[in-house]
């Protein structure tokens, strides 16, 4: 879903400054959920003895949740990215890899689709394995690279566990 | 509106909550709420003792909604503000009794103006959307033109086919859903798809129970049309509203 146009209609609860915004925090928690999913479908696959449709239906559910969570970077991250420390040429690579990172989700969501169809009930195989350990591995690079606009954040959470 | 709750003399009044666009700045309706009080001690008698007492009496729960319809219909007048809808929750006993029903319908809403039908949205719970009783008065109520809201859908027994097959001309989604959202991606993945399933029967969409800036921002995204919430509107006194 293309939320471009309804972006700029989105800024009346929106915090005009990065540190003033709840939205990094939010998003920085969906992180942490994002690479326990991955976790566990990582455990799921050197079990080696997963069916291929079980191994789909957690796939969908981590690209769903991952293409949400970068919709909603793309929304509410990037006016107020704008407006902080973080470089020109790093918001730059930012906003290129939201694109990206989306459209590798939408096709490995078609393409392990359409594998399930094909595979039935079948074991999942090591081409198909190291298949989603590369694309695992994506995502986590994309989120490490993330992390750097996030750090303004975790600083202030740990004074404020300081204080 | 005084009645006898356990030998005690009680007194009903009426409450109402804003429901807000999406776009935040205008008020869309307001949704009439019941609150109780013993008279002599002016004491709150809990919701749920009081709704427990209301629907194990029948009468009583007629005379109520009869009395908020006509006293939210005067509340209009008097404050000007024809454009505001009012919502008034009706309860499953009202639209299932025969006798009730058609009580309601005979006394008080067909005696409105098409105007005022049109300004009234009637609420009514997904789990007293129970048989085809129910389905048949709400369609009838549709058909003379009355809009018909579904209540907190998703928290009771949620049934998809009724949902595609009664077009509800609104869709209030249970405040439950949107709890842990947005910090937990699940739950925000899982509200979006449920935005997504309703805007396919073409129903506007409310999002309940917005506290936060940040569910206000995610609603909004993800597509609900109305917002309720604390964020927006505490309940107040119906006759402390102003427009």
């Amino acid at each position: 879903m293309n939320k471009t146009a309804v972006n700029k209609f989105l800024n009346k609860s929106t915090a005009s400054c990065w540190r003033q915004s709840n939205w990094p925090r939010s998003l920085v928690s969906q992180h942490e959920q994002l690479a326990l999913e991955i976790e566990a479908i990582n455990s799921l696959l050197s079990q080696g003895h997963s069916s291929f449709i079980h191994i789909e239906t957690r796939l969908r559910k981590l690209t769903k949740g991952l293409l949400l969570h970068l919709e909603l970077e793309n929304c509410f991250l990037v006016p107020i990215l704008e407006k902080s420390e973080v470089q020109q040429s790093e918001q730059k690579n930012i906003m290129q890899g939201y694109l990206v990172l989306a459209n590798t989700c939408h096709a490995i969501s078609d393409y392990f689709q359409a594998l399930k169809l094909e595979c039935g009930n079948a074991l999942i195989g090591d081409n198909q394995i190291q298949h989603i350990q590369n694309f695992l591995i994506e995502i986590k690079n994309r989120l490490s690279e993330e992390s750097i606009i996030y750090v303004p954040v975790n600083n202030s959470v740990e004074v404020a566990d300081e204080i | 509106m005084k009645f006898n709750y356990y030998g005690q003399g009680a007194e009903l009044t009426w409450y109402s909550q804003d429901i807000m666009t999406a776009s935040v700045d205008t008020v869309y309706g307001r949704e009439i709420l019941c609150r109780g009080f013993i008279t002599a001690t002016q004491s709150l008698i809990p919701m749920a003792e009081l709704f427990s007492y209301l629907h194990a009496n029948h009468e009583l729960l007629l005379a109520m909604t009869c009395q908020q319809i006509k006293d939210s219909c005067q509340e209009s007048v008097k404050t000007q503000a024809p454009n505001i809808k009012t919502w008034i929750n009706l309860a499953g006993q009202l639209i299932t009794d025969n006798d009730l029903f058609e009580y309601l319908y005979t006394h008080v809403l067909c005696s409105l103006t098409a105007q005022q039908k049109q300004n009234l949205v009637l609420e009514i719970c997904e789990d007293d959307i129970s048989d085809e009783v129910v389905v048949a008065r709400l369609s009838f109520l549709k058909t003379n033109g009355f809009i018909i809201a579904m209540d907190d859908f998703g928290s009771g027994h949620s049934n998809l086919l009724r949902l595609s097959h009664i077009h509800f001309d609104i869709i209030k989604l249970d405040l439950q859903l949107l709890t842990k959202v947005p910090d937990d991606l699940w739950a925000a993945s899982f509200y979006r798809e449920i935005v997504n399933v309703c805007s396919s029967v073409g129903s506007l969409i409310v999002a309940e129970g917005v506290e936060t800036s940040l569910q206000s921002d995610f609603v909004r995204w993800a597509g609900v049309d109305l917002i309720q919430g604390f964020l927006y509107s505490r309940p107040k006194p119906l006759n402390q509203c102003h427009f």
